[in-house]
Parts: structure tokens; sequence; C-alpha cells
């Protein structure tokens, strides 16, 4: 067997893939050439180098949120009610902010507006629905000094506002 | 032979397979999260080798299994899942090469002229040595032909079998041998000046 045959071998001996008998060939090749012993040395040595690019261990919060987006991309109940809920709080919020900024301006207006004696508007409120279907009372409360704004959950009469 | 098979993963990774891809198949609750969590490690080592990007890694494997989930109708079970699993594997990894090569040349245009960060007074000679050794390893495995760098990453980073790569690819143990051996040659031929180095 001649060197070029042999190169290969070295490779899959390295792998411990040949069969003893030739795994028993490329052994002694090695012990009589210096120039495949050389190959082999630089063969090995680059399976050292492996070492140096194994990848940092996954975390398991990582492998969660992996198989939390195979499960919302491959559910569609799953991932068509996450976008939804997603949507209903993005409206909740806005109505929210709304709802406080008309409260605020028609109170303010009544508080500040003409020489009038001031109205007997002492708050006004509104109820609101949120992204869980759960029922708030949205109330701003005019005061001489200071504006009171509460978010209050509707326990029992949901009318009201 | 086979480091994930010392570590006890590969002999009887099958068992159990079987039931748990019927399971899947039909739906049922949990039984493609087994299989996830059985074979993700895996996944993850034979993109990360192609890739040799931990967060590219992690995108890859999800995107691997989001394939098998789509497909598992399909698996005809030929092969065992995991080799089935590793042709998904490759076949994106394939696809992430393409992308990447077109987002290269598009980078490569835009860093002329930048310059390169240097490590002067800021680490021991031999750690940049070693910093520049893993850049050039991975270039060196970069400049692969597709063939050669599928069989080497199969064998140098998951530790297949020459048969079970021969399976994942779907070509002959000697054709496996050969793509392996090239790759080790380039590599050699690549990397020539730090193997001199660390003969001295």
């Amino acid at each position: 067997m001649n060197c070029e045959d042999m190169s290969m071998r070295m490779s899959a001996y390295l792998d411990r893939e040949l069969p003893s008998g030739e795994a028993k060939e490329v052994e002694e090749h090695l012990r009589s050439c210096s120039a495949c012993r050389s190959q082999f040395w630089e063969f090995s040595r680059l399976e050292g180098f492996r070492s140096l690019l194994v990848p940092e261990q996954v975390t398991e919060d990582q492998w969660r949120d992996c198989w939390q987006g195979i499960k919302e991309k491959t559910t569609g109940v799953a991932a068509g009610s996450y976008a939804r809920r997603r949507l209903r709080r993005v409206a909740f919020y806005t109505t929210v902010a709304a709802a406080a900024c008309v409260l605020l301006v028609v109170g303010g207006y009544f508080l500040t507006v003409g020489s009038a004696p001031a109205p007997e508007v002492k708050g006004a409120s509104v109820v609101i629905n949120d992204y869980d279907d759960a029922r708030y009372t949205l109330l701003v409360e005019d005061n001489p000094d200071f504006v009171i704004i509460k978010l209050t959950p509707v326990t029992e009469s949901p009318g009201g506002g | 032979m086979k480091e994930a098979m010392r570590e006890g993963t590969a002999p009887d990774s099958d068992s159990g397979d079987k039931d748990l891809v019927s399971r899947a198949r039909a739906h049922e609750e949990g039984a493609f999260e087994a299989l996830f969590r059985k074979y993700r490690d895996r996944v993850y080592r034979v993109v990360y080798g192609w890739c040799l990007d931990p967060e590219a890694a992690l995108d890859l494997t999800q995107d691997v299994f989001l394939r098998a989930f789509r497909s598992i109708g399909s698996f005809k079970e030929e092969s065992s899942f995991y080799t089935w699993l590793c042709r998904i594997a490759i076949n994106r990894c394939l696809d992430y090469q393409r992308e990447k090569k077109k987002h290269r040349e598009v980078a490569l245009e835009e860093s002329l002229g930048e310059e390169s960060v240097g490590c002067e007074g800021v680490a021991p000679a031999s750690a940049v040595l070693v910093e520049e050794l893993k850049r050039d390893l991975r270039e060196a495995i970069d400049k692969l032909s597709e063939d050669a760098r599928t069989a080497f990453t199969l064998r140098f980073f998951e530790g297949l079998s020459y048969k079970e790569i021969a399976e994942a690819l779907e070509c002959s143990v000697g054709t496996v041998m050969s793509r392996i051996f090239y790759a080790r040659q380039r590599l050699r031929e690549i990397l020539k000046g730090h193997l001199q180095r660390e003969k001295r």
C-alpha cells in the first residue's frame, strides 16, 4: 500500500472506522513512514481544534423559548389567541388613555371656563372592558387643588359611569 | 467511538421513537415535545457545526423542528427519526449558507476601509493566537465544499458514525470516508501555519 492510499485510511483510522486488519496495516505503515506519521499527527491535531469551537451550553430558558416559538407557530389556535390577546391589550390601554383625556378636558372646562358659578360636577366616570373581559370603572374626580384618577374593578353591578 | 455515544445519547436513541412519532402524527399532546426534548441538543450540534454561531444555531434548531413538525406525516420510517431530522437540518443549513453568502457579499463591500480591531496590550500573546486560530478554523470550515462540509461536520461536531452519516446523506460509506478525508486535507492545507507552529 502506498502513501496516497494510506492517507484516506489514516483519516478513517482516526475515526475508528477501519476493520481491525486494515487498522493494523495503517499502524505498521505509520511506524515505517515519517511523512505519513507527520500527516497523521496533523489530522489528530485538527481533531483537537474541535474544543475551540464547542458552543456554550444552551440554557433551559433558551430551550423553553425555542419550544414556545415552535408551539406558537404550529398551533393555529394558540398563535391566534396570543395575537388576539395582544391586540386587545393594546386596545384596552388606548381606551383607558383616551377616556382619561376626555374626562380631564371636560372636567377642566367646567372648572376653569367662564365666570358663571361652577357647576356641581365633582367627577365623571366610564366603564371599560379590559382584554380579559373584566370590567373596570375609570373615575376622574375634580377637586379644587388636585385631580384624582381611579381605575377600579367592577365587582357588583356592571352598569354605571 | 463518538462523543455523543459516549454520553449515552446515540445507541438507544431510537427506542420509543416509533411510538412517539405515531402519537405526534396524531397530534397527541406532548408527543412532539418529547421528541423535541430528546433530540434538541443533537440537532443543535449539527446546525452549530454549520453556522458556528450559537444564536443562529438556536434559530436554525427551531426551524428544523418546525419543518419536522409540519412534515412528520410524510416521514416514512425507512430510516431512524434522528437520521430524518439530520436530513432536514442539513437542508436547512444549506439554505442558511446560501442566504449568508448573499449577505456576506454586501457586508464585504461595506467593511472595506474599516480598520481591523487590534488586540495590542489587551490579551496575552497566547490568547491572541487562540483567537486567531478560532477565526481561521471557522473560515477554513466555511471554505469546504458543501458535500465535504456536511459529512465532516456530522462527524466532527456530532460524532456520527460513517454509516449514520451515509444514511443521513443517502450515499455510500465509501463516499462518506472520502468526503471526510477530503475535508481534513483541505483544513490541513488552510491551517498549515497553525499546525507548523504547534509542531515546533
